[in-house]
């Protein structure tokens, strides 16, 4: 899921499809879909139907980060960043 | 070759997701096409496959649909098949006293019966309700998997009715009725399932009701 949110919020307005974004964060179909379901439950991610680019294929559902799914991706990268802000203390 | 089992992958997939999921399915089957043109389907066939039976394992609906498949395909189907091959090598006249399965299935010839002139022309009849019994174990697999308890309860019913005719029968026609043990173990593990199963639905759906009342 960190992984999800932290590709999702380099452009969080942007809209992405299933397989672009199972490329960026390099993990499985598998664990991709429960993700996107969960969080799009959670109202982290918004969903919606887009029509097909080529004549003949299926429509494509496309993602985008909500406003609590950007505020949930800001304070994730904040607190990851005073840990390891932290790390380097040490 | 890769594209025809990614796709019978995908259909797998789509179907284990079930009813409740099913935009989701029809989700997955858009990113299919752009993993074909990828030149991966079947890894995110496989990887959807494995995605949708864990969310279904994950969800109650979903534990008693793979449980009720399971059952369905795991014990009431295999009995239904080991009564329909019993019904074709001849039982419940056959005379398989000094032989093994494997000897009466391997039969060559005319196999040895327990019929005689008073009663041969029962036999035909006999294996009539064997293969009843087998059929009749396929219509309540078929209907657990609808969730359709009436007809569960119909046919159960005829089975019971079946079982006792042809238990009466081999009484009657003095073959060993010690051989009628399968078919009644047969129908007791079959209801104990339908019975289980039924419970389970019922406690699926009250709690659904409940949440919703919540709701």
């Amino acid at each position: 899921m960190l992984a999800l949110l932290a590709t999702m919020s380099d452009r969080p307005g942007h809209w992405r499809h299933g397989y672009e974004l199972m490329k960026d964060t390099g993990v499985s179909s598998g664990t991709l879909y429960p993700l996107l379901m969960r969080m799009t439950e959670q109202g982290l991610l918004a969903a919606e139907w887009r029509e097909p680019v080529q004549a003949g294929r299926p429509p494509r559902y496309a993602y985008r980060l909500t406003a609590a799914g950007i505020s949930l991706a800001r304070s994730v990268a904040e607190s990851e960043s005073v840990s390891s802000a932290e790390m380097v203390r040490i | 070759m890769i594209a025809i089992l990614s796709r019978c992958v995908m259909a797998l997939a789509i179907a284990g997701l079930g009813d409740r999921n099913r935009e989701w399915g029809f989700a997955m089957q858009g990113e299919f096409e752009a993993s074909i043109d990828d030149g991966r389907p079947l890894v995110f066939a496989f990887g959807c496959l494995l995605g949708a039976w864990r969310m279904r394992l994950a969800d109650p609906d979903g534990r008693f649909a793979l449980a009720s498949f399971a059952l369905a395909v795991g014990l009431i189907l295999p009995l239904a098949s080991v009564l329909a091959v019993g019904a074709i090598v001849g039982f419940p006249y056959l005379d398989f006293a000094q032989d093994n399965v494997v000897g009466i299935l391997a039969v060559d010839g005319a196999p040895t019966t327990l019929l005689n002139d008073g009663n041969r022309a029962a036999a035909s009849s006999l294996s009539m309700v064997v293969f009843l019994l087998a059929g009749t174990s396929v219509l309540i697999a078929w209907a657990i998997l609808d969730r359709n308890w009436i007809r569960v309860a119909a046919v159960e019913r005829l089975t019971v009715a079946a079982t006792l005719t042809l238990l009466v029968f081999v009484v009657l026609l003095g073959f060993d009725e010690t051989r009628m043990i399968l078919p009644i173990l047969g129908f007791v593990a079959q209801h104990l399932v339908v019975l289980m199963l039924m419970q389970w639905h019922w406690r699926l759906d009250r709690d659904a009701a409940s949440s919703h009342r919540q709701d």
